[in-house]
């Protein structure tokens, strides 16, 4: 695949969809500090990003920070939804990531054997 | 950590954290041997700084209850002890640029891993900051730039549920196209 090849689909997808900038209805976060990294966040991150791209959840915005200091239960993913309180999820797998699109993103059902507090 | 890209991905997360703008990865094999280098132009150290960050008791994350910084003085380790080098540089107000190389056939060497997943992270979720890769072996060349990819897309975030799959893809296959080979 070449740049030009990317142009291509860029242009395909301008005539067939309205390509914008999503308005993010739900923000996750997700830790990368080293304490993060090395328990597993990268695979974590990289499960939610391809999730969201396979459902094409253009309300959904997948971000990170730095270590928020909750070490032992990384990875971690801190959940802002508008008007709600924010959520943290942890200990988690890229199975369990992907759980959590489909259960809390999709279908607005926190997930609660993952969460780690409310507050 | 267990392997050498997840390392670059917690160097480059250094380097962002420093308010790089544009993050170099530069990577070099050859038979015997893997070279990396990472080039950030963020706020750089000084000297009596870049001492304390091989310290493993020292971090700049001020925020946190332990105040434990792992992730270069470990790399440092793993490497020298599998026959590798390790080495930093850096300027205050300049950027930092970390050096090392591993000996493939050290039976204590890390294994490269996921390099993709790194490079497509690193371009999808980081707001402000550009990132370089350049892939050097057998004299052939790729280089994959996030602003070349950003400019295509207009400037849209790489990490848009409609576009990142196709970042994706366009990583690895790039990646792939060098990696696959055996090196000579």
């Amino acid at each position: 695949m070449k740049l030009e090849d990317l142009k291509k689909i860029r242009e395909k997808m301008e005539k067939e969809t309205n390509l914008r900038e999503g308005k993010g209805r739900i923000k996750a976060v997700v830790g990368m500090g080293t304490c993060g990294i090395a328990a597993g966040a990268r695979e974590v991150l990289s499960a939610l990003l391809d999730e969201i791209s396979k459902r094409n959840l253009t309300d959904i915005v997948i971000t990170q920070s730095g270590c928020r200091g909750l070490c032992d239960r990384e990875p971690i993913v801190d959940v802002y939804e508008e008007g709600k309180e924010m959520i943290t999820y942890g200990n988690l797998t890229p199975e369990k990531a992907r759980r959590i699109v489909a259960e809390h993103f999709v279908n607005g059902n926190i997930v609660k054997d993952l969460l780690v507090s409310s507050k | 950590m267990r392997d050498l890209s997840l390392h670059i991905l917690d160097i480059a997360e250094n380097s962002i954290r420093a308010k790089a703008k544009l993050v170099q990865i530069n990577f070099y094999e050859d038979k015997d041997e893997m070279r990396f280098e990472i080039i950030d132009d963020g706020f750089g150290m000084d000297e009596e700084l870049l001492k304390m960050v091989l310290d493993p008791f020292f971090t700049t994350k001020d925020e946190r209850k332990k105040k434990f910084g792992l992730g270069l003085p470990l790399l440092k380790q793993n490497v020298e002890q599998s026959d590798g080098k390790f080495k930093i540089e850096s300027k205050k107000g300049a950027g930092t640029k970390v050096f090392f190389s591993v000996n493939k056939n050290h039976i204590d060497a890390l294994p490269l891993g996921n390099l993709e997943e790194t490079l497509w992270i690193l371009m999808t979720v980081y707001d402000g900051v550009d990132i370089v890769f350049t892939y050097e072996k057998n004299g052939s060349k790729v280089k994959i730039d996030s602003r070349e990819l950003k400019e295509i897309f207009n400037g849209m975030n790489l990490g848009d549920p409609q576009i990142t799959g196709y970042i994706k893809q366009f990583i690895k296959e790039n990646l792939n196209s060098i990696k696959n080979q055996e090196a000579l």
